[in-house]
């Protein structure tokens, strides 16, 4: 019978070769299995943390029920912690929803310096906390109006920051920069992170994309975390045609560097403040000065540039010679620290007291704000800092400017108009209440946001023409008052103009102000001359 | 007693401050009194000896605001630079602050009493 042990043999053969296939994949599902418990149980333990954080605070703010302070705090830190728990949700649904395919992104405008500020935003309280110097960087942007999913963008910046942050020992160093290449109508957004932290192996550089992958279990480490972030940033980053490559040894650090195609569209900004300014822009930085210029250059918006205080000075006195002054400062690095830059802003405040002077620093404005303002420094630029950010800086700081150019100082005549003044302390009242009362109007006053809310909630429609509200005040602050008037149902609960009253002009307690519904700010101490243009323009 | 020129020499910038009271010099003068007389100092002092930092921080803020406006420069800047350690809650010794701040109100009140 011919063939027939030959049959058998192949028989045999593909018998083995299906028995080794299938004892290979058991072995895979087995590791599968195990990767999953693995999880299960690290994604257990960092769940369980930040629960366990909300429930002990939320009995701590019972605890101190009365002790406004102590119950805000604890408030915030549970906004953390559900936050870091709802994040760790989205992601187990993130996976779930790229796997079966259910990934839709979205196609919409976005400015680049918004991403990149929020990205900072977000790392830097933990980079912070490890005293990790981070520095960001975005060179040679032309392209800032970008048309993608931002969202998606920031959690790809995000995840991959804080694998630095986190695999970095305290005191490291983390590099982060963002670059544009031009592709035909679209452009390469690059976005490389380099760090000095423990570094990878090879072997787990080949499957650090893999779920459920972690250099080490969060149970024992301390490192907490899902084992999907970098799986789902590949599978972004995939579906956004885009690659990412990472470099890594154990000891050596990190560098990953991605890169995603983007379509992008011109950025619109209102320039027409700024036609008639001119501007002396104090920077020693080569590169700084040259981004100045480029951004200066590009919106014609006249400028002079000064590498340092005493050029600065010179530019000064020869432009009042030549009777063309500046009519707004930029100030950014001094060469010599920030001493020289608030010894500077103080000579030029003491020789022109309405002249518009905006700083651009890396620092966290809260950290510098007090003493800033005892410079005479009117606005914040935050570094890294784009045309958006440096246009609409120079339009707020003009513009208010300008109010006061027009020659106004008198109080206006409001005679028939009401306000409602929302202050707890005795004597700030009474200084508010003269200045107010010097225009005729009729002055309702409250110490505090509850009896503001009643009292406008009490009033005739349309009563009050403008509500200057303090914000930190016992009972109910400023910002919890306003939103609720503004929820009030009533027609003029969301058209009556809102002010607050701050000694904080920083853009984030300015979008406080604002989220709450706030219409604008007036700045304490109180500058007579801003407040009379305010009621003359709003009241 | 109190004058534009006794306050100026105790470090007021008595311009400012009466440019927000309209100029009136009598209701400048009042509110200095009661600036003075704010037992939001002594406040300040027991909650610090209290370690009450949350106190501590209302107080400083308070006095803060009302100093800033009547610009009475010696107790504002020290107050003010405490705020901003107090806001985080800072656990330092706060004496550099606390010592010319108790000095300086102990001079305004002098000039007030007289």
């Amino acid at each position: 019978m011919p063939n027939e042990p030959d049959s058998l043999v192949l028989r045999n053969e593909a018998l083995r070769r299906e028995n080794d296939e299938l004892k290979k994949q058991l072995m895979e599902a087995r590791d599968a299995n195990t990767a999953k418990e693995v999880f299960l149980s690290s994604m257990s333990h960092d769940i369980r943390t930040p629960m366990n954080a909300i429930i002990g605070l939320t009995a701590l703010a019972r605890k101190h029920i009365d002790e406004k302070e102590r119950v805000s705090d604890a408030l915030n830190k549970i906004g953390v912690a559900s936050n870091h728990l709802l994040n760790l949700i989205n992601e187990v649904l993130d996976m779930s929803r790229i796997d079966s395919g259910k990934l839709t992104l979205e196609e919409e405008p976005f400015a680049l310096s918004d991403l990149l500020h929020d990205t900072l935003v977000i790392i830097r309280p933990q980079a912070e906390s490890k005293h990790h110097t981070l520095r960001f960087g975005a060179d040679g942007i032309v392209y800032e109006g970008l048309i993608g999913d931002v969202t998606r963008l920031r959690q790809i910046f995000v995840n991959i920051a804080n694998n630095s942050v986190k695999y970095t020992n305290d005191g490291g160093e983390i590099r982060i920069n963002v670059t544009e290449e031009p592709d035909g109508d679209r452009v390469i957004l690059v976005f490389s992170c380099d760090d000095n932290g423990i570094g990878m192996s090879e072997e787990f550089l080949r499957r650090m994309f893999e779920p459920f992958e972690r250099a080490s279990n969060s149970t024992q480490s301390g490192v907490e975390g899902t084992g999907l972030g970098m799986s789902i940033v590949r599978k972004l980053i995939d579906a956004m045609n885009g690659t990412i490559t990472v470099r890594s040894a154990p000891g050596a650090g990190t560098s990953v560097r991605i890169r995603i195609p983007l379509r992008y569209e011109t950025l619109s900004l209102d320039t027409s403040a700024l036609r008639n300014a001119n501007l002396l822009v104090i920077e020693s930085s080569v590169r700084r000065r040259e981004l100045f210029r480029t951004y200066l250059d590009e919106f014609r918006i006249h400028f002079t540039l000064a590498e340092s205080p005493s050029d600065a000075i010179a530019a000064m006195t020869d432009a009042d010679f030549r009777e063309d002054p500046f009519t707004g400062v930029i100030l950014g690095t001094t060469g010599d620290g920030n001493a020289n830059i608030y010894d500077i802003a103080s000579y030029i405040r003491k020789s022109n007291p309405s002249l518009p002077i905006v700083l651009v620093s890396k620092d966290r404005w809260e950290d510098i704000q007090y003493r800033a303002n005892r410079s005479g420094i009117d606005y914040f630029i935050p570094i890294p800092f784009f045309r958006k950010s440096l246009i609409n800086g120079l339009n707020a700081a003009l513009t208010h400017s300008s109010e006061e150019s027009d020659g106004f100082g008198a109080a206006p005549d409001l005679s028939g108009k009401r306000f409602l003044l929302v202050e707890d302390n005795i004597i700030n009242m009474e200084i508010a209440t003269e200045l107010l009362a010097a225009t005729n109007a009729t002055i309702d006053r409250c110490a505090n946001g509850r009896e503001a809310v009643e009292r406008f909630a009490a009033a005739e429609p349309n009563a009050y023409d403008l509500i200057l509200m303090d914000i930190q005040m016992p009972i109910m602050d400023g910002y919890t008052a306003t939103r609720a008037i503004r929820a009030l149902d009533r027609p003029d609960a969301k058209s009556v103009r809102i002010f607050a009253m701050t000694a904080n002009i920083f853009a984030e307690d300015i979008a406080k102000a604002r989220a709450a519904g706030m219409d604008g700010h007036i700045a304490k101490p109180i500058d007579v001359t801003k407040l009379m243009q305010t009621l003359r323009r709003f009241a | 007693m109190l004058t534009i020129d006794t306050l100026n020499g105790f470090g007021a910038n008595t311009a400012e401050g009466l440019a927000r009271c309209l100029n009136r010099e009598d209701f400048y003068f009042r509110l200095v009194r009661m600036a003075a007389a704010d037992a939001g100092f002594e406040t300040l002092k027991n909650a610090l000896d209290e370690r009450d930092l949350d106190r501590a921080f209302e107080t400083a803020h308070a006095l803060k605001g009302v100093l800033g406006n009547l610009a009475l420069t010696p107790l504002f800047e020290p107050i003010a630079e405490m705020t901003e350690h107090l806001r985080s809650r800072e656990d330092i010794d706060y004496t550099e602050w606390m010592i010319p701040i108790t000095h300086r109100i102990a001079s305004l009140r002098a000039l007030c009493d007289d």
